[in-house]
């Protein structure tokens, strides 16, 4: 379980987040919606310890993150804005890795090698270094990285970016069989069709800040639209008029 | 080395051996190395002929016994010339021509100056110092027959030389020995610069511009054994190219027919281990000072940038050791990469450990690799290490 409570991080002048909190459940699929620079991945980025926020915190399972990176890493499989493969690498090689350094060894290593190549059919691929690989492999290869220790908690940061329609099918098969087995599953995506398909709850964010968050019907019971995508563009807006009537006042009372 | 820096470790090793181009980059030095001390080498060969004894070809030179005699004890070797007039160029096998009057030997006899012309090239260093040993020969005999002279007319010949000097060269090594040993020095000293140099930039800059940084960096691994281990794979290629070149260089050595090196070579069972003992922590300071470098830069371009600027202090430093070396305070020999030298120098040139320049580049590469580690990692920490160029 992910709880994140009134979130800021500023760089510089931007305020990438102002104040965002939100919880992840177990055995959910939660999904951050929001447009290009809306805070999305530097949430994320806190989440999977990455970021020292300005305020706020993250707990993991219970562990605070700030406090202890390295306790919640382990309990985290990240799947992050890009694959970041390494090309001279093969795919087991890879694998290999990532389960080394979550103190995978032996058997138990071979064995989650073996699980994870049939959980994401990655038996063709298995053996060849990963330069070269198509989208969809190279998704496969970062989402085996992400799951193989097994972590009660996958983020994932747009993850259908540039895949294909059966690449996308895979994946939503695959995020659905975690939420299955009782993992939390956090994402971030803009796509309507994923979000709508996918996601238990949802929490919409716009200019660093959570505007409504809810399950896809409750939001589009709450705008009164006849959709997700219409309810999210209501829902932005209205937070984009409130942000601008606040900045208004808030330079009234300075003058 | 704890389990998660040799995790890190064996993957960089296994990645960078795997690329070509990393490999040709580290050891193309160490390999090439007989070829460019073959060319050292060539150097000083050309340069025995500057030992070699001047060479002078005189027209009528039947004329002049008594002149060839001196010049002989002189260690010239005279030739007979058969042209007349000005010679075209000087002829092969001499450096110099003396042109003699036809009435040289009755002019002798006579008592009255004798105008004679001699001929050299001064196109090189090697004909300007030949043609000055040639004409002060011959001065100073036209001295001695000047004497001589005097001496018959019952005139001291101190009168008309008030005061006479010898000169003695009192150099501790000549300018080639200088030359020679700075360059065999400075193929030493740059081998860990080039060594380390592709793999330093490939394993930050590199892995930052393959956006394969962050989800390293959301693994359980801390920023400190990520260094670590990446200091470990650096610190292996800039070993091993040094170690390479050492190798090279010792074989070439080998090569080289005994007696003919400008200079003395201690080369044996106790010089080469403390030579190594001193290039691996040298070469790790190496190797931290890259990982440094690399880890500012967003891309692999622009560490290669930095990072090929930062080779030049090993070229900068060893020509500040020849040309500069006699002008040079000695606090300046304890400086990094000097010391280093001083001491490669005294192990190799004299065939013993100058212990206060050895313990002084050991301290700097301990406390510099702890530092610039330290540095680093922390740097690693960093959120801008998340994007890249």
């Amino acid at each position: 379980m992910i709880i994140v409570k009134e979130l800021a991080k500023t760089y510089g002048d931007v305020h990438a987040v102002r104040d965002v909190t939100f919880h992840a459940d177990d055995a959910q699929i939660t999904t951050l919606l929001g447009a290009n620079g809306s805070g999305k991945t530097t949430t994320l980025r806190a989440i999977s310890g990455l970021l020292k926020t300005d305020k706020g915190s993250v707990t993991v399972d219970d562990i605070l993150v700030a406090e202890d990176a390295m306790s919640a890493q382990r309990r985290l499989g990240v799947f992050p804005d890009s694959f970041g493969l390494y090309p001279r690498l093969t795919t087991r090689e890879h694998l290999v890795y990532f389960a080394e350094l979550h103190g995978l060894t032996g058997q138990r290593l071979e064995d989650a090698i073996d699980e994870v190549t049939e959980t994401l059919n990655l038996a063709d691929i298995l053996d060849r270094r990963t330069e070269g690989f198509s989208q969809g492999q190279r998704m496969k290869v970062a989402l085996a990285r992400a799951i193989l220790h097994k972590p009660s908690n996958i983020v994932l940061d747009e993850p259908t970016r540039g895949l294909d329609v059966m690449n996308i099918r895979l994946l939503r098969r695959i995020l659905l069989d975690l939420k299955e087995s009782g993992h939390c599953v956090l994402l971030s995506s803009h796509v309507m069709a994923e979000v709508e398909a996918l996601s238990d709850h949802v929490v919409i964010m716009a200019d660093g800040v959570v505007c409504a968050e809810g399950s896809p019907e409750e939001l589009v019971k709450q705008t009164g639209q006849p959709n997700l995508e219409e309810a999210f563009v209501t829902l932005t807006e209205q937070n984009q008029h409130a942000h601008e009537v606040a900045e208004k006042n808030s330079q009234g009372e300075a003058a | 080395m704890n389990r998660q820096a040799f995790i890190v470790y064996k993957k960089e090793l296994r990645d960078m051996v795997r690329d070509r181009r990393m490999l040709i980059a580290a050891f193309s030095f160490a390999l090439l190395g007989p070829v460019f001390m073959g060319f050292i080498f060539m150097l000083t060969q050309d340069s025995e002929a500057e030992t070699q004894n001047a060479r002078l070809a005189i027209a009528n030179m039947q004329q002049a016994p008594g002149l060839v005699a001196f010049l002989e004890k002189q260690e010239i070797t005279v030739t007979a010339h058969e042209g007349v007039g000005v010679p075209d160029a000087i002829p092969e096998g001499t450096d110099a021509v003396l042109m003699l009057p036809d009435d040289y030997a009755s002019s002798l006899e006579r008592g009255t100056m004798i105008l004679g012309s001699l001929f050299v090239n001064e196109a090189s260093k090697t004909g300007i110092e030949k043609g000055h040993e040639i004409k002060d020969t011959i001065d100073a005999f036209s001295g001695y027959i000047g004497g001589m002279r005097l001496t018959a007319r019952g005139i001291p010949p101190a009168i008309v030389s008030p005061i006479v000097v010898s000169k003695f060269d009192i150099a501790e090594e000549s300018f080639i020995s200088q030359t020679t040993s700075g360059s065999f020095l400075m193929l030493i000293i740059m081998a860990p610069f080039i060594g380390g140099l592709a793999v330093a930039v490939d394993t930050l800059a590199g892995e930052r511009e393959r956006h394969s940084m962050q989800p390293l960096l959301a693994q359980p691994v801390s920023p400190k054994n990520v260094i670590l281990g990446k200091l470990a794979m650096v610190s292996t290629f800039s070993i091993a190219g040094t170690l390479l070149a050492l190798a090279t260089f010792l074989f070439a050595i080998s090569l080289v027919p005994a007696g003919t090196l400008p200079i003395a070579l201690h080369l044996n069972m106790v010089t080469v281990p403390l030579i190594v003992l001193q290039l691996i922590p040298f070469a790790i300071l190496i190797a931290s000072v890259q990982l440094f470098i690399s880890i500012q830069v967003k891309s692999f371009k622009e560490g290669q940038s930095y990072i090929s600027m930062f080779m030049m202090v090993p070229m900068f430093v060893a020509y500040l050791k020849i040309f500069g070396g006699s002008k040079l305070p000695d606090a300046a020999f304890f400086a990094p990469v000097l010391s280093e030298m001083e001491s490669l120098s005294s192990l190799i040139f004299n065939g013993e450990p100058d212990f206060a320049h050895m313990l002084t580049s050991l301290a700097v590469a301990v406390v510099g690799i702890f530092v610039l580690a330290k540095f680093t990692a922390k740097k690693l920490e960093s959120e801008v290490m998340l994007d890249a160029a």
